[in-house]
């Protein structure tokens, strides 16, 4: 995979790129994208992915203006521009398909199709109760079981990993927080603005996603005109990374199978 | 030295067995465990306990914020010191502290401030702290935010009460128009200020260029003493050489006729405020952005509160987190400790976790008799070395 780094705005942008075919935005989820994931390549195959790290993920930087998930959202508006794509569809997974939804209400037209995948970004529920567990408060196991559908796969031996691994890490943690402690996983404006998405939109998520029940998600999806709905069996709140080929699988179904 | 006498202010009449069940004292420990009845009169002894340490000749009274718990029941301290200003007649009346980037408007602790140092005539002290990981699940602050709001939120104290109001502040986290609060402080230019931390880095740099008293909390004394020299070579780099008083060390003494006896007296105590009151899982303790990565390597090498290990009361004794004994075994600790470390401020617990009144106020009795005259004008023997200049 191609990776390199742009410059929007006053924002360092880490930039990876592989495949041809019909441009793809693929938005990571709050751990931050891995190249090496294999459901990448798999993408690879049928279109042009284009995957950035988010703002102070990875290895782009984050401008001390920026605190909430929509500001990310302006930066990709800027991104889409940039690389002069006339339309794009976009997969976001976990508070990338939040970016995704918030993209998609400003530039509604230049999106020809749009998956979400175990979503967060609305608050559907009632206030005395959270939409999504706070992720927060929880230990490293218990958070395993709500994200895997097999925790056991999820075990990282973080002593293995090297001591700019674990920067990493950690700062992706504190940006994931800056930007959903509170409102915590959802931007009150956002319901009312999905009204006008335009593109075919599909929700998806893992069967057994602990973070994104399936009444939230189809709460979220109703707000949403003709949104789709589908499940992957087997997979947790990263169908993604534990059910590969079903999940590229449901991707390539809906975009149509591209180069 | 100056003593002073901290009081954290538990619940003392926890149900223990409930917060172990629980797993932590902190944000999760249902208030349903607070009996008001029970709380009512802790709060009345407790005060006797500081006005009774005050009228003993302890160099002041200290008090703390924290918030959802049953560690410590001062939520909002400047409530119990407003109780005290007008009884403690003789030492100082400290808040350590009030946690800035908690409040909506950080003028109100200017103006809270402001009126306590009014009311005792300038022997106030104005301590400043973030508030620990656990109150920012327990307050909805975002923790990212911490260090900012902190920092804008002590800029705009201190220029309340150093410029002629009003002034206008437009910051990231904080915006005033009219910032005008009265009163001013009594002291001038304001009432000292002092800066509890765990041992922090950043913090240590911070207070020794703003030159303010520096108190490190519960920590054994070998990590105590790194900091302070820590501290000592920062201000050096400042350009000045740093007291002993700007180095205050937070500890817990317990004093009997023997050792033995002491250790036996304190031992149910201070268990049960090491392993009950004081821990919490480490996702209450340092939520994301709340400490940068390098602190957190360093709290969680140095801290006992994170390492969910059971302390006795002979593990902190040896740590030389307490100082508990005969009257000649605490005050030979405390000196060795003093030397060590270099401070000239102690910040002494006499009442810690399930400890009842009658042996608290034994305590107080006992420390004030015993060791504050020996220490009231000891200095480190060895008076600290100032770093040695740069080559």
């Amino acid at each position: 995979m191609k990776r390199d780094m742009i410059k929007i705005g006053d924002i360092d942008l880490e930039l990876h790129e592989a495949g041809e075919g019909p441009p793809l935005l693929l938005l990571h989820s709050g751990q931050g994208f891995s190249p090496d994931d294999p459901y990448v390549g798999m993408l690879a195959k049928h279109y042009r992915v284009i995957a950035p790290s988010h703002p102070g993920f990875g290895y782009s930087s984050l401008p001390e203006w920026m605190d909430a998930i929509d500001d990310i959202a302006h930066v990709y508006v800027a991104l889409i521009d940039r690389l002069d794509l006339p339309s794009v569809h976009i997969v976001g997974c976990s508070i990338g398909g939040w970016i995704a939804a918030e993209i998609a209400t400003k530039i509604m037209r230049r999106i020809d199709k749009l998956i979400v995948v175990g979503p967060e970004g609305v608050k559907t529920g009632r206030r005395d109760e959270l939409d999504i567990p706070d992720i927060f408060a929880v230990s490293q196991e218990a958070m395993n079981r709500m994200r895997f559908h097999d925790p056991v796969k999820a075990h990282v031996d973080l002593s293995k990993l090297s001591q700019e691994q674990m920067r990493v890490i950690a700062r992706n943690a504190e940006t994931l927080s800056l930007l959903v402690w509170e409102p915590y996983m959802h931007n009150p404006k956002l319901r009312h603005r999905l009204h006008c998405l335009t593109m075919p939109t599909l929700f998806l998520r893992g069967a057994s996603d602990g973070l994104v029940t399936a009444d939230y998600l189809e709460r979220y999806a109703q707000l949403v005109p003709g949104a789709l709905i589908e499940t992957i069996p087997e997979a947790g709140h990263l169908p993604h990374i534990e059910r590969p080929e079903a999940f590229v699988a449901a991707v390539t179904s809906f975009f149509g199978r591209g180069a | 030295m100056k003593i002073f006498n901290f009081h954290l202010m538990p619940y003392a009449d926890a149900d223990l067995d409930a917060i172990h069940r629980n797993g932590t004292a902190w944000v999760t420990f249902s208030n349903s465990e607070y009996d008001p009845k029970k709380g009512a009169e802790l709060y009345h002894r407790y005060l006797d306990e500081l006005e009774y340490a005050d009228s003993l000749g302890f160099d002041g009274v200290v008090l703390n914020e924290h918030h959802q718990n049953a560690y410590g029941i001062m939520p909002a301290p400047g409530i119990l010191a407003g109780a005290l200003a007008r009884s403690i007649k003789n030492g100082k009346l400290a808040i350590l502290g009030r946690a800035l980037p908690l409040v909506q408007n950080p003028l109100a602790v200017a103006e809270e401030y402001a009126m306590l140092d009014n009311l005792t005539r300038g022997r106030f002290i104005a301590g400043f702290v973030r508030g620990i990981g656990a109150e920012y699940h327990s307050s909805g602050i975002n923790p990212v935010d911490s260090q900012a709001r902190f920092d804008e939120a002590h800029e705009i104290i201190i220029k309340a009460w150093t410029q002629p109001g009003p002034f206008r502040f437009a910051g990231r986290h904080f915006e005033i128009n009219y910032a005008n609060p009265w009163p001013r402080p009594y002291q001038a230019p304001h009432p000292p200020i002092w800066i509890p931390s765990q041992g922090s880095t950043s913090t240590i740099k911070w207070a020794a260029k703003m030159r303010y008293t520096y108190c490190q909390t519960l920590s054994p004394i070998a990590l105590v003493a790194r900091v302070f020299q820590q501290y000592r070579e920062e201000a050096e780099k400042n350009g000045y050489t740093a007291t002993p008083e700007q180095l205050a060390w937070s500890n817990s003494i317990y004093i009997a006729e023997t050792d033995a006896k002491a250790l036996r007296e304190a031992k149910p105590h201070l268990e049960a405020y090491a392993n009950r009151l004081l821990g919490m899982p480490i996702e209450m303790l340092l939520p994301p952005g709340y400490s940068s990565v390098e602190s957190i390597k360093k709290i969680a090498a140095a801290k006992i509160q994170s390492s969910g290990k059971i302390q006795t009361a002979e593990d902190l004794i040896k740590l030389g987190v307490v100082m508990i004994g005969s009257p000649n075994t605490v005050r030979e600790k405390l000196a060795e400790y003093q030397d060590m470390a270099g401070f000239g401020t102690s910040l002494t617990k006499t009442q810690f976790g399930t400890l009842p009144a009658d042996m608290t106020r034994a305590n107080i009795q006992a420390v004030a008799q015993e060791i504050l005259p020996h220490f009231r004008d000891r200095m480190p023997a060895n008076a600290p070395k100032a770093a040695a200049p740069a080559a």
